[in-house]
């Protein structure tokens, strides 16, 4: 581990840029909440924009992870030991490990952080697809990791287990491999027999972050958590999992990690203390036991899934399999000329990735947040835009 | 097969985690008690509660949650900056200020720099500083508060930081500010001081050094706040820290993107213009101060003046006393892994919660 480069480098700048463009985007973001729930129609405004660029859930969060934190509201002036305690019990049981096999992040993005602090450095590797969620990569680069990106295959833009593979095979020293299932933003998944397979037969020095952050939206039965890698006692993986997504949280930053306890414990000297704060807590653990929520969010996004599929069938418009709260599909221009056309309209969509062009992923929020959408799509596509 | 977790660096590997208050509901486990019977003063949260105005925020907030916060904290980096006159390129928000420490740690050491720090000083700066493979150099304490002369003396070539907690936790002891001022003026300008001030809220005023004037003559001074304390926000996770804007910049491009939460934000604004609850919790403290150090000059217990929101004391036996304690439900805090392991740190709590810890430990030492 050399630190020096995580301070000095020119490489720090440069991904320290990367967070902060990312960062300035929630700032300006303003919130449209009161006007994006129910059914109602939803008409987009300068002053409620339609944020369909973040790949939040616009549901809000479950009703009992409300009630629950407004209960536990004049707590809040205690340090969060006990909700942690607790939440990390539900998540033991829920995940079928004990409590020194989870580990609790401020945001899955802490957690997969800690594991590059804990494995990256010179010397060694960070194997990514490309493009996917770079925070591993940004992490990584300044600690002077060699990043190896390896493009999604050419037609599928499936992740290319294969070639990573290779790209471990020909690294001496250590490789950490980041994984992003089902993948961002292409929404697609990687089989769990393909997973299983390399993480199974891996050597030693090769260690795996598998991000499930869109783990609880997959129906597809070619879909497994790795998780199960874990129950199974291996020791070459952290599964990064979050309650930014389907569970409606991201304002509230948690996330979790389960591994092996010898790798949680290690990751642990990376994570600041008391780094989960007492709403969130409360929040994640009741939300876990709220099935109906879940239930409910599916449905709504399998709901606005079908209205927007409809729509890019209609206006013949390419798109991928979506496994996740988004959907990645063709427009007919410049990815970032299609997402400033939209902009004028008042709905943010997608951001910028890389090899894309001619791409945008697109956050799937309520039915009538995504017939607003479909609405301004058809518009755009009458003046030649879309 | 080599372990993984075999190829952390040795100063990873030698780190012994930090240790927290007791939570109330696993002692009410351990011990069969009550939840609600059970007394904690083992962390030195603020025993008033949520400020007021915060409470309201908090609730005004809970609608937006599902949207990822502000990275740039942007109002409550406005608040704080009018709030203390500094300018928000200034302002750097944290995790709760441990966050601020370890930022610090990660943005300003590496392997082969040193640390200078006091024995028996906050316990996170030596775990932070052994997180980075950076040395510690533990200069001992005086009258178990910092020596100023003594680590000023102790600054070596690679010495990148110097800690200073004031008051100190976990001994409650104050640097005047004319020590301070004397100690910031003969520091090398290479070598970053910070002054974490996480229970200043709680001096009067005379003894309160002018650490905004300092900033401004001193660019190598990180001042780190919390909310924790005296603002009554510890289980929502907001700390600040004070700096030039170049060492602020440079510690931004460190942190977590989205590392302080929506609500703490919210809260962190209104509790800052609460002024009526911070000055309720300073008289409160007061009191309490001398409930607690008056019972303990009764039973002849040693302490150690405290300018904090909370005492130590020396007790021959310290942990058969905590186990007593524990056993009657009161939470305090042993200090074995500070090597004070003839003392113990109490809280300072409202004045029934005091009452029934003074109550406790006066049928213990019967
Ligand atoms: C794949 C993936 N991982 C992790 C995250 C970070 O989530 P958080 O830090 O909010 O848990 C995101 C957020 O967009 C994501 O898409
Ligand atoms: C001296 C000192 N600094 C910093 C902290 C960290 O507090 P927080 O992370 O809650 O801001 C504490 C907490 O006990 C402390 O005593």
């Amino acid at each position: 581990m050399d630190r020096r480069t995580l301070l000095k480098s020119s490489g720090l700048f440069m991904g320290a840029l990367g967070l902060s463009t990312l960062a300035s985007r929630a700032a300006i973001a303003a919130p449209a909440q009161a006007a994006t729930q129910g059914s109602a129609v939803f008409i987009p405004s300068a002053k409620t924009p339609l944020l369909l660029n973040f790949n939040e859930n616009s549901l809000g969060m479950s009703p009992k992870a409300q009630a629950a934190i407004i209960n536990e509201l004049p707590a809040a002036f205690r340090y969060p030991d006990d909700a942690r305690a607790a939440l990390i019990s539900t998540l033991a049981k829920g995940n079928g490990l004990s409590d020194k096999q989870i580990t609790l992040g401020n945001g899955s993005s802490e957690v997969i952080q800690m594991a590059i602090h804990a494995y990256c450095g010179k010397g060694t590797q960070l194997v990514c697809p490309d493009p996917t969620f770079n925070y591993a990569e940004l992490y990584a680069e300044p600690m002077g990791t060699t990043i190896t990106k390896v493009k999604l295959q050419k037609d599928t833009l499936a992740i290319d287990l294969k070639a990573m593979r290779a790209a471990t095979e020909k690294f001496a020293g250590v490789s950490v491999v980041y994984l992003c299932n089902p993948n961002n933003p292409t929404a697609t998944i990687t089989p769990a027999a393909d997973i299983e397979a390399w993480i199974n037969s891996a050597p030693e020095r090769v260690f795996f972050i598998v991000d499930e952050a869109y783990h609880e939206y997959v129906t597809d039965p070619r879909y497994a958590s790795a998780a199960r890698l874990v129950q199974a006692g291996k020791k070459n993986l952290i599964v990064a999992r979050t309650f930014s997504k389907i569970y409606a949280l991201a304002g509230l930053r948690i996330g979790y990690g389960l591994a092996a306890p010898e790798i949680i414990a290690r990751l642990d000297t990376w994570a600041s203390i008391d780094n989960t704060n007492l709403p969130a807590a409360i929040a994640a653990n009741a939300s876990l036991q709220d099935t109906a929520f879940i239930r409910q969010s599916l449905s709504t996004t399998a709901q606005s899934r079908k209205i927007v599929t409809q729509a890019l069938d209609e206006l013949k418009l390419a798109y991928l399999p979506s496994h996740a709260n988004f959907i990645f599909h063709r427009v007919n221009s410049s990815s970032a000329a299609y997402r400033e056309n939209m902009k004028k309209l008042h709905i943010m969509v997608g951001r910028p990735f890389d090899h894309t062009d001619g791409w945008n992923r697109l956050t799937l929020g309520t039915p009538a947040e995504m017939q607003a959408f479909v609405k301004a799509l058809k518009t755009l596509r009458q003046q030649n835009l879309a | 097969m080599m372990n993984l977790a075999e190829r952390a660096p040795d100063y990873i590997r030698a780190i012994a985690p930090y240790q927290a208050g007791k939570p109330i509901s696993e002692l009410a486990r351990e011990m069969g008690l009550d939840e609600a019977a059970i007394v904690k003063l083992a962390s030195n949260e603020n025993p008033l509660g949520l400020p007021p105005k915060a409470r309201a925020a908090l609730e005004a907030a809970l609608s937006d949650l599902a949207r990822y916060p502000d990275g740039n904290g942007f109002a409550l980096k406005a608040a704080i900056a009018e709030r203390f006159a500094v300018t928000q390129d200034q302002v750097l928000l944290g995790n709760g200020s441990n966050d601020i420490l370890e930022l610090v740690a990660r943005t300003f050491l590496r392997p082969g720099d040193s640390v200078v720090f006091s024995e028996y000083a906050f316990a996170v700066y030596p775990l932070v500083t052994q997180a980075t493979g950076a040395r510690a150099i533990e200069v001992k304490a005086r009258d178990y508060g910092h020596d100023l002369d003594a680590m000023l003396a102790a600054i070596e070539p690679s010495t990148r930081l110097v800690f200073i907690a004031n008051p100190n936790n976990p001994t409650g002891t104050l640097i005047k500010p004319g020590a301070l001022l004397e100690f910031l003026e003969a520091v090398p300008e290479d070598v970053l001081v910070v002054l974490d001030e996480a229970y200043t809220e709680y001096l009067a005023p005379e003894l309160r050094a002018d650490v905004i004037g300092f900033l401004a003559r001193f660019p190598n001074l990180l001042v780190s706040r919390t909310f924790s304390k005296a603002y009554g926000l510890a289980g929502l996770r907001v700390g600040f820290a004070l700096a030039s804007a170049a060492i602020v910049g440079m510690i931004n491009r460190v942190r977590q993107p989205f590392n302080v939460n929506s609500l703490a934000q919210a809260a962190a604004v209104a509790a800052l213009d609460d002024a009526d609850f911070l000055a309720r919790a300073v008289a409160l403290n007061r009191q309490g101060m001398a409930q607690l150090t008056e019972a303990l000059a009764r039973l002849d217990l040693p302490y150690i003046p405290s300018f904090a929101n909370f005492v130590t004391f020396h007790v021959g036996d310290a942990a058969a006393l905590n186990s007593y304690f524990l056993r009657h439900g009161v939470i305090v805090r042993p200090l074995a892994s500070y090597n004070m392991k003839n003392s113990l740190r109490v809280s300072i709590g409202l004045e029934e919660e005091n009452a029934r810890f003074i109550e406790v430990l006066e049928a213990a030492l019967r």
